[in-house]
């Protein structure tokens, strides 16, 4: 009875103790979060200095695109396949438009500095091609985020 | 114990933790000045709430309770970011990154539990390597999970077209079809045709519906394409997202061709709401500010129409719709934005415990839009993310304004949204050939289902071998090119293939031991935090008595996902087995009861009191896992 007892004991806390998250939906309302809404609705308040041009609360997206840019250095990632990779992290960041956001090109900037490639070989990037005609502006903004 | 924790846990009073195998500190002194203590208590809480020093990062232990993570659970904190492993609905280990403000309220208040805190110190250079590797593995398994999702969406239009039902795209809810055109969009209409040509949208719409009409779902030919843990992969476009972006770019070129108006739904009018006009009344500044986002808007379309993104169609109507929306604020001289939460359900009930605070929540939301818009309007560059912000703000007060003033349920997502407004738009009638379209789904079944294997064998979830904690250390080995560099850079390296890893309070035992670590710290649960509290004010033996059992405790409301038990056992360790002998009993009487109410209640009290009975078991052996949890509006 007691050996029994024992392994049910046993086998319920290792069946119990060893599991991991589920994935939570995002269900719970702002009511419950005011602390993160309200961190989030006054980052606009650290925003673009006329020298950044970007705000506190896009620098996690100006950092992904970064990422993203050192990734696919040296690799046959084509303009169009890096424009949409570009696209999705904007809108998971909230941002639709990401051509005329200037984090964007901060952001390559950033990335291109740490993969080792100099400002002279910015127009060299096969994967660039898209984004350099997007806009006049787009390689003097990338050159601009290797300050970062 | 650890003298280093001592200020800690001094602050927080009468806090304590189990990690799993019972072990326990030791109670320790508490102030007799209750001001003091309370000082203590704010700065020890605050010094866990701080960003990790730049030389370092957090490795996190969060203590096991009922539900998700049933175990505890692990996780690393860089800077602001969260970095852990979830086991999703498809089976997949999926590494999420969360902000650390939402993390520790989802975990540690909502699930009220203890996280503890170890910091790795480390040189500036492997931080930053860290953070690169973590974010670049979510980046790219993230690529990989929106294309599978893609694919399932292929399946999914592949049936509608084939209906020939109108499909759902964003967006399609900004506009509605009006009798008058409407001058700002008539003004748009005529700057296109002055710089791109006369004929440009009927041109451009011809171009696109006669692609729309040709358009079908290729081979993908996925088994070629290689599915990497480390780098990004190039998938071909998915049908359905090029389907659904011609329709788009189609019913933005439409709108601009003249006869739609802004829908009432998308944007946040103050008289449906019944907010007061005088709170949204544009101020000369602001009317400057709001001519250059006009501007702005109109450059953007612009932008858009001629870009050479393959997913611009969202973008352009939402673009359009702000645009709208400014235009209208300048003409009418009050401030009008479009709506976040368009077209989501309500999600804050008509309760009565929720009413109790909701004058306080409309005080607070008032106050955040009233200073993101100060904020925004002094912007030297204004941009769409703090644009994004300022209509989230908005949208906050408007929904808990009505919500007070109606007494109705009400939307509040925790989440910074995007207006969305998704409605059906597509050619009227038209269907797929039948067989062109069961062969269509049958080839996207297959693929959706290959490709899904294909990621599970990349990522792949197995509670005894691969689970949040081995994946945790796993992705941190990969870091560093050898076992001796990863040594150097942390102190030491554990295998993620050892037995001990696997568990998730034996994991941070030994990232305690044998890492370069710091002084650690404690993130007490709401419970932990709330006993503490009441503490100061009130003799603690009363009240640890009274909040030692559901039926007196002032703090806790059974929530759905607790099981049923009646004692707290995570305060007395001393005392656990006798605890959950009456917890065990009470979940077996409540099983009991069950069995006959089984018939009228589909066995509900039956699986309850069962759950309840099992989560009792470890008590006996002085385990703790259950700690009930908290509503978001306690």
């Amino acid at each position: 009875m007691y050996r029994i007892l024992a392994y049910v004991l046993l086998l319920s806390t290792v069946a119990l103790s060893s599991g991991c998250s589920i994935s939570r939906s995002f269900s719970e309302s702002s009511e419950s979060v005011s602390d993160s809404v309200s961190d989030s609705v006054t980052s606009i308040s650290g925003s673009s200095s006329p020298k950044d041009g970007i705000g506190e609360a896009k620098i996690p997206y100006r950092d992904d695109v970064a990422n993203l840019t050192l990734s696919v250095v040296g690799s046959n990632f084509s303009s169009k396949n890096f424009m949409d990779a570009v696209g999705r992290i904007a809108a998971q960041r909230g941002i639709s438009d990401w051509q005329s956001e200037k984090a964007t090109y901060y952001g390559i900037g950033k990335g291109l500095k740490k993969a080792g490639v100099s400002k002279e070989r910015i127009q060299n990037q096969t994967f660039l091609q898209g984004v350099l005609s997007s806009r006049a502006e787009a390689l003097s903004w990338i050159q601009r985020g290797y300050r970062y | 114990m650890d003298p280093a924790r001592l200020p800690v846990l001094i602050g927080v009073g009468t806090a304590k933790q189990c990690i799993g195998s019972a072990s326990r500190w030791p109670r320790f002194l508490r102030f007799r000045s209750r001001g003091i203590a309370a000082v203590v208590l704010a700065i020890a809480v605050r010094s866990v709430a701080a960003d990790p020093e730049p030389s370092q990062f957090d490795f996190l232990y969060i203590e096991a309770n009922v539900g998700s993570s049933s175990g505890g659970h692990v996780a690393l904190r860089i800077g602001d970011d969260v970095f852990h492993y979830q086991h999703d609905d498809e089976g997949f280990a999926v590494l999420a990154r969360d902000e650390w403000p939402r993390f520790r309220r989802i975990y540690n208040d909502l699930d009220n539990r203890n996280i503890h805190v170890a910091p790795i110190e480390l040189r500036a250079e492997d931080r930053e390597k860290v953070r690169d590797r973590f974010v670049q593995r979510h980046l790219i398994q993230h690529r990989h999970l929106d294309f599978l999702a893609a694919l399932r969406s292929d399946l999914g239009l592949l049936q509608q077209l084939r209906a020939g039902a109108a499909p759902r795209i964003s967006g399609a809810g900004f506009f509605v079809p009006a009798r008058r055109r409407v001058p700002e969009l008539r003004s748009l209409e005529r700057e296109i045709a002055a710089r791109f040509g006369a004929d440009y949208l009927t041109r451009r719409l011809a171009e696109l519906e006669g692609l729309l009409r040709s358009h079908r779902r290729a081979a993908l030919n996925l088994d070629r394409i290689e599915i990497s843990e480390s780098r990004f992969p190039s998938y071909p476009p998915a049908f359905s997202e090029v389907h659904l972006d011609i329709l788009s770019q189609i019913l933005a070129l439409r709108i601009l061709s003249g006869g739609w108006a802004l829908a009432r739904e998308a944007f946040l009018d103050p008289e449906s709401f019944g907010v007061p006009a005088n709170k949204v009344t544009v101020s000369p500044p602001e009317r400057s500010q709001l001519e250059r986002l006009e501007r702005q808007l109109r450059e953007s379309v612009f932008g858009l129409l001629e870009s050479p993104r393959s997913d611009r169609g969202y973008p352009l109507l939402l673009a359009l719709a702000r645009y709208s929306a400014v235009a209208a604020s300048l003409e009418e001289g009050r401030l009008i934005l479009l709506n976040p939460f368009s077209g989501l359900a309500e999600n804050v009930p008509d309760t009565p415990e929720r009413y109790r605070s909701l004058e306080l929540s409309v005080v607070r939301h008032a106050s955040a839009f009233r200073r993101t818009r100060e904020a925004f309007f002094k912007l030297d560059e204004l941009d769409e993310k703090s644009l994004n912000l300022l209509e989230n703000a908005a949208a906050r007060y408007f929904e808990t304004f009505r919500g007070l003033r109606t007494h109705r349920p009400f939307r509040a997502p925790a989440a910074v949204l995007i207006p969305n407004a998704p409605g059906h738009f597509g050619p009227a009638g038209e269907k797929m050939v039948e067989a062109e379209a069961a062969a269509a789904a049958e080839a996207a079944e297959a693929d959706y289902a290959s490709f899904r294997e294909r990621l599970r064998a990349v990522y792949p979830y197995n509670l005894a071998a691969r689970n949040c904690a081995t994946e945790l250390v796993r992705t941190l080995n990969s870091v560093f090119s050898s076992d001796e560099e990863a040594a150097r850079a942390l102190g030491a390296q554990l295998d993620p293939d050892a037995l001990a890893v696997l568990v998730p309070f034996r994991l941070y035992e030994l990232v305690t031991e044998r890492f370069r670590t710091g002084r650690q710290s404690l993130s007490p649960s709401y419970r932990n935090r709330k006993l503490s509290t009441f503490s100061l004010m009130e003799n603690p033996l009363w009240i640890h008595l009274a909040e030692s059992n559901i039926l007196t405790s002032a703090l806790y409301r059974r929530h759905r996902g607790d099981t049923l038990f009646l004692l707290f056992t995570e305060d007395l360790p001393w005392l656990r087995p006798v605890l959950g002998a009456v917890n065990l009993s009470y979940g077996l009487a409540q099983a009991g009861v069950g069995l006959l109410t089984s018939p009228f209640d589909r066995g509900d009290r039956l699986g309850e009191g069962l759950r309840g009975a099992l989560f009792s078991m470890p008590e006996l052996a002085f385990i703790n896992i259950r700690k009930g949890s908290f509503s978001p509006l306690e």
